[in-house]
């Protein structure tokens, strides 16, 4: 559903991109790992339309992501960052419901019923009037999944959504993570948490220097890695 | 006690001071409005010139504005409004005073938002743009709100400092508070009760809206993240 093609990204002399190319099917959990710096963030950014691609192509169904208005892109992939960016002068259930409101997809009735119902699957009702500042790291994350998912997006895109919180926190997140895994949601995540990689993904991307090193089969990789430089990465990041 | 009797209570002089001050606090709130509202439209020109790379001819021509305005004194440019546009022109002296001081003060409020704007974490933008707002979207709904709540309290300052600044509007005769002080003074031949009455007067309004201001404050951070 989702084609990356000959994708380079360039930051004025730096390569953060080089020549990608990524097929992503539906229902698939595909999870991107790779050392700091090498492009992985970029990666999801291009193809939510953050960043522009130099040069290369990126396709939805067979349509060119660049050709897609921002107001539906967003019914189709959804975004998750690192740093939540939840608006932070909105309270959580105005955070869920403001964009599904304004883009007149939901009457503002729908819309808050809608987000009540996923904030009390998840446990979070008590929080709907709260600011974003009164809550935890881990609470904050999984709302920006309830303001993504409210869309109901058929891919997700989730780049480093633990990378900000402490343990306790994580694990609340990576479960959601895998609730949401549960219902058939295509995933694409960038993550560091190898054991929630390695039970999570059906396929791993290894990225460095902007360069797709390894793709293949989950189990394969964690299992029994063979290239020299992903053994490495892996011993340096369980030790 | 006779000079401060003479300042204040002889031919109703206390009403010339409660005139300036009339005066004074329209220009200034006359002129804190137009500023505002310049600022605003600069503020959005520029942004939208750097994010989006589009009306380069207007983000030149705002900057230009800044530029001037900045690097000119405030009286020179109520001179030219005043000697030069608005020459022949039947205007109400008070209004040209507050169409200069809106010009001069659209310059520094424009910089007050840019510099709010600036503040706004750039992933509340990427946010707002991933679940499908357009540009102007975001910016109306998320960016702007939060750059002019961080803008409150410089735009306090301006506001401070702009009544501070029109007291050289009685240079084109306008009679707004220092100018009534230096009438009663140059009447009584007398300077020591009028100015520091029109100084005590500054003062209180100065003091007055910076607690305001403190207070207000106090209150919008309370309710915001």
């Amino acid at each position: 559903m989702l084609e990356v093609k000959n994708v380079v990204k360039k930051f004025g002399d730096i390569t953060a991109l080089d020549h990608i190319n990524l097929k992503v099917k539906k229902g698939e959990k595909i999870v991107v790992i790779g050392p700091s710096g090498c492009g992985k963030s970029t990666l999801l950014r291009c193809i939510n339309l953050l960043e522009t691609p130099t040069s290369g192509t990126i396709k939805y169904e067979g349509v060119e992501t660049i050709n897609i208005k921002r107001n539906h892109l967003s019914q189709k992939i959804g975004m998750i960052f690192q740093s939540y960016n939840l608006f932070n002068h909105l309270t959580i259930i105005k955070n869920i419901t403001l964009v599904p409101i304004k883009l007149k997809l939901m009457t503002k009735e729908e819309a808050y019923k809608k987000a009540y119902k996923l904030l009390d699957e998840m446990k979070l009702k008590d929080k709907a009037g709260r600011y974003p500042r009164e809550l935890s790291g881990g609470e904050k994350q999984r709302i920006a999944i309830i303001r993504s998912l409210i869309l109901e997006p058929e891919v997700l895109l989730i780049d480093e959504p633990t990378g900000a919180l402490d343990p306790e926190n994580i694990k609340d997140v990576l479960k959601l993570l895998e609730d949401i895994s549960d219902t058939g949601m295509t995933m694409v995540v960038v993550t560091h948490e190898m054991n929630f990689a390695s039970h999570f993904a059906d396929r791993v991307v290894f990225m460095e220097h902007g360069k797709i090193i390894i793709d293949g089969d989950a189990k394969e990789i964690f299992v029994n890695p063979k290239n020299v430089r992903l053994k490495e990465f892996l011993s340096k990041i369980r030790s | 006690m006779d000079n401060l009797y003479k300042s204040l209570i002889v031919d109703n002089r206390y009403k010339l001071i409660l005139n300036g001050l009339k005066n004074t606090i329209i220009i200034t709130i006359g002129a804190l409005i137009i500023g505002i509202t310049i600022g605003l439209f600069i503020t959005i020109i520029q942004n939208n010139y750097k994010e989006n790379k589009k009306n380069k001819l207007l983000y030149y021509l705002t900057s230009l504005y800044v530029k001037v305005i900045r690097g000119t004194p405030v009286l020179l440019q109520l001179m030219i409004i005043y000697y030069i546009i608005f020459r022949t022109a039947n205007i109400n002296i008070i209004l040209v005073g507050i169409i200069a001081f809106g010009i001069n003060s659209g310059a520094y409020v424009s910089e007050i938002f840019r510099s709010g704007i600036e503040a706004v974490d750039k992933g509340q933008m990427e946010a707002g743009k991933s679940l499908g707002l357009t540009y102007w979207q975001t910016m109306k709904y998320i960016v702007l709100p939060q750059g002019f709540r961080i803008s409150l309290p410089p735009l306090g300052n301006e506001f401070v400092t702009l009544i501070k600044e029109t007291s050289v509007a009685g240079y084109i005769g306008i009679m707004e508070l220092t100018k009534s002080g230096d009438i009663i003074a140059s009447r009584t031949y007398n300077y020591f009760y009028p100015l520091i009455i029109t100084a005590l007067v500054y003062l209180a309004l100065t003091l007055g809206l910076t607690r305001c201001l403190k207070f207000l404050e106090k209150g919008e951070s309370s309710v915001r993240g």
